[in-house]
């Protein structure tokens, strides 16, 4: 496409209990010309930022589901396309982290294949937390997902954990690229040998006869 | 994106010089200063701009004390008559405002301020309240047989009826707090559009075969038209939001017999609430639409919440007032509390949607909805994959007899007392924990082959308490299931692995349940005989009848759709 200024686009996608801070988190990794008047005027999406990474240009497409996790079917609507699902949950709010498990069962009913990290956003009074970070851990490797802990209070962690996770999709990117190619080289293998084979049989008939 | 500030503030602050931020006292000065000598408006948004945001700022008291200014008061009373039912704190102000103005003898402004006249608001604070059932066997008692215009209606009116009690200050504490906590009329709005969504998932997944399957989802694509017709674009969304379901959406075999331009027209309804471009299919039908119309409230609490996170609410020291927050909160509210004065365009039959709402209400897992689907299609069938093989339906018997199991008695179990606190929590007008005679009237007034009163009330006290309706769906449910067995193999499988979502449920009505699939053709049964024996009678009937398909029944609605066949005479 001419004019392109990326490499890769990605759509990510975050979810998560209500008030565990998904905008706030949002906000912070947005671009500091953010600004919040064209939010509810037409064809504009929530945000977008664009990244360096690995030596490419990654163009991420947030979506936030801020205000709308109690409508069960209006979330599973945003799973379409998702390369990346962000499951926040609030360190202060032991409810928030229980629900994970919920979320990581729809993004399974959803999506096929998507990349998922897990966050625990308001990381910034140790005197409030309620979810332990060993706890998370724990729980983050017995269903194979990475955890970060952050605060979009105090812009702890977060640029990291975008970071991170952009690196992650763009891996699985290319190693479901690899594997495709990989596939075809094995298929063109295949048939190389097998019209060898048909040469021969075809050479040696020619002898025969 | 290139959305300048100045320009939006020139509109709408009109010729006002504010600016970005202003004092409350800058702001209601502004208001006075927009109305004339004799009180009239000249076409200023400030003022209503003002009213309707600022509990987002100060209580409606500290306002009224603010406001010495009788025109804007007078306004503020004409445009939002609600609060001045509703506010106790506002109501005491204007009252003693009313008896200062008629010391001094100011007649002119005496009048003006009378609240007295403002229709009730009640409905807005009564939100428990739910229409008995008073007229006895005379309700049209079927869904399967109402037109989606009827379907589409009914829906619409109880969407109405939810929506418009959320007001101002519940928006706002779920946009602040993020919790449902003390908000019960919002938690109730989204308890129906969630409900909704289920509905059309479960009444989908309640067919036995792919064919029957299509043309329920067909018959909800025609209701999502009329309501799209109806300008409803809240329930629009819950039913397309169900039907786009994974658990919907991932039953390939079903998708093969909807008709292309059924899926035309579906493509283009999920096309129309999609979440692309930040939902700019539905902003801009939204915008369009003239009158009666309801908004994706889950879309715009998205936008009051991106808001709110973006803006600090008050600039310069925390004394002024962030305009251009206000009027970004002030164009969403505006649209969500219009619906308050809106009027319903329909005339609702009270028993349907009585009944209607009971069919909501029944809540499922997400989980026990997706394993439904599994069984319905299951996941590695072997179905053509390709569009040009030729494919051939299988029979419903090949795919189904893999899949009987055994009933799972705790399953029943959790299933019945599921259905249980569903008739209690419809039911049980008083909340007292017990269905009285006469909660139980308005029972049977909706679902006439329940046993009598003295069956269920097992320890004769005048009370059924939940463990005695639990017991008697349990005593009910393995006569129902031996009577079953031979001679409905196939039937008695689906009945079987059916049974952990649905059968229990009508066994919320069990003698329905039990007599209901072996008359359904039986168009001389009379039901209102309260000698029959219901599991005597479905014995009588169904060995005579073993041709009959025995349909088992899954939800509410298909219940009363085969009522409606048993029992002409309520239709």
């Amino acid at each position: 496409m001419a004019g392109k200024d990326y490499n890769h686009l990605f759509k990510l996608l975050i979810i998560g209990d209500s008030n565990v801070g998904k905008s706030s988190l949002l906000l912070r990794f947005a671009d500091n010309s953010f600004s919040g008047s064209y939010i509810t005027t037409i064809g504009v999406d929530f945000k977008i930022r664009t990244v360096d990474i690995d030596g490419e240009r990654v163009k991420l497409q947030i979506w936030d589901t801020a205000g709308q996790e109690r409508f069960r079917t209006i979330t599973s609507t945003y799973y379409r396309n998702t390369h990346g699902v962000i499951i926040v949950y609030d360190v202060t709010n032991p409810e928030s982290f229980v629900n994970v498990k919920r979320w990581l069962n729809e993004i399974s009913q959803n999506c096929d294949n998507v990349c998922k990290i897990l966050v625990g956003n308001k990381n910034d009074d140790p005197s409030k937390r309620q979810v332990d970070t060993q706890d998370a851990l724990r729980f983050g490797e017995s269903v194979g997902v990475r955890v970060f802990e952050t605060s979009a209070k105090e812009n702890i962690n977060v640029e990291e954990m975008f970071m991170a996770f952009t690196l992650m999709v763009l891996r699985a990117k290319k190693e479901s690229q690899n594997r495709v190619e990989r596939e075809r080289e094995r298929e063109k293998d295949t048939v190389n040998i097998n019209a060898q084979r048909d040469r021969d049989r075809r050479k040696r008939g020619k002898k025969c006869c | 994106m290139t959305y300048s500030l100045s320009s939006f503030q020139l509109g709408v602050m009109g010729s006002s010089t504010l600016g970005k931020a202003a004092s409350l006292d800058a702001l209601l000065n502004e208001c006075i200063h927009g109305f004339d000598d004799s009180g009239d408006l000249q076409a200023n948004p400030l003022p209503r701009i003002v009213l309707l945001m600022h509990r987002w700022y100060v209580t409606s008291s500290e306002l009224a004390r603010k406001l010495l200014m009788i025109y804007p008061i007078l306004y503020w009373i004409v445009t939002f008559p609600a609060e001045f039912n509703l506010d106790l704190g506002l109501i005491r102000i204007t009252e003693e405002f009313r008896d200062v103005a008629a010391q001094l003898g100011c007649e002119e402004h005496f009048k003006f301020i009378d609240i007295s006249t403002i229709p009730s608001y009640d409905w807005m604070r009564r939100i428990t309240q739910r229409k008995k059932q008073t007229k006895k066997g005379k309700a049209s008692l079927l869904f399967d047989h109402l037109e989606p215009i009827e379907l589409a209606e009914h829906l619409t009116f109880l969407e109405f009826k939810s929506i418009r009690r959320i007001s101002f200050t519940d928006y706002q504490s779920y946009v602040i707090h993020g919790c449902l906590v003390d908000n019960l009329t919002l938690e109730r709005s989204i308890a129906l559009f969630n409900g909704v969504s289920q509905w059309v998932q479960l009444m989908v997944l309640s067919k036995l075969t792919p064919q029957t399957r299509a043309e329920v989802i067909t018959k909800y694509i025609h209701v999502a038209q009329k309501l799209l017709h109806l300008q409803n674009f809240n329930t629009l969304m819950a039913v397309v939001g169900g039907l786009s379901h994974s658990s919907i959406s991932r039953l390939k075999e079903t998708h093969l017999y909807l008709a292309p331009e059924v899926v035309k027209i579906w493509n283009e309804m999920t096309e129309l609430v999609s979440s692309n471009n930040n939902y700019s299919c539905y902003r801009k039908a939204f915008n369009e639409c003239q009158g009666f119309k309801i908004p994706v409230l889950g879309v715009h609490l998205k936008d009051l919440i991106a808001v709110h996170v973006v803006f600090p609410d008050w600039i310069g020291d925390g004394k002024k007032v962030n305009l251009v927050k206000m009027h970004q909160l002030y164009m969403t509210f505006n649209e969500l509390v219009s619906l308050q004065s809106a009027v319903a365009q329909v005339e609702p039959n009270m028993d349907l949607i009585y009944l209607l709402t009971l069919s909501l209400d029944l809540y499922y897992t997400e989980d026990e909805i997706y394993e439904l689907s599994l069984l319905r299609e299951p996941r590695n069938s072997k179905l053509p994959t390709s569009p040009t093989t030729p494919n051939k339906p299988l029979a419903p018997l090949d795919w189904a007899s893999g899949v009987a199991t055994k009933p799972d008695p705790c399953l029943v179990n959790k299933h019945i007392r599921k259905v249980v606190d569903s008739v209690f929590r419809n039911y049980d007008h008083d909340r007292d924990g017990y269905i009285s005679q006469e909660d139980f009237e308005s029972i049977a007034a909706n679902f006439p082959l329940l046993d009598s009163f003295c069956v269920l009330d097992k320890d004769q006290d005048g009370l059924i308490s939940k463990d005695e309706m639990i017991a008697y769906f349990l005593r009910a449910n393995p006569l129902l299931q031996c009577k079953m067995g031979p001679g409905f193999v196939h039937n008695f499988q689906e009945m079987t692995y059916l049974k952990p979502t649905f059968c229990e449920h009508c066994a919320g009505f069990v003698c329905i349940y039990n007599i209901l699939p072996y008359v359904c053709h039986n168009y001389s049964l009379h039901v209102e005989s309260n000698t029959i024996n219901s599991a005597g009678y479905v014995t009588g009937i169904y060995t005579g009848k073993l041709g009959i398909e025995p349909p088992t029944i899954r939800s509410v609605d298909d219940l009363l759709y085969r009522l409606s066949y048993s029992h002409p005479k309520m239709l």
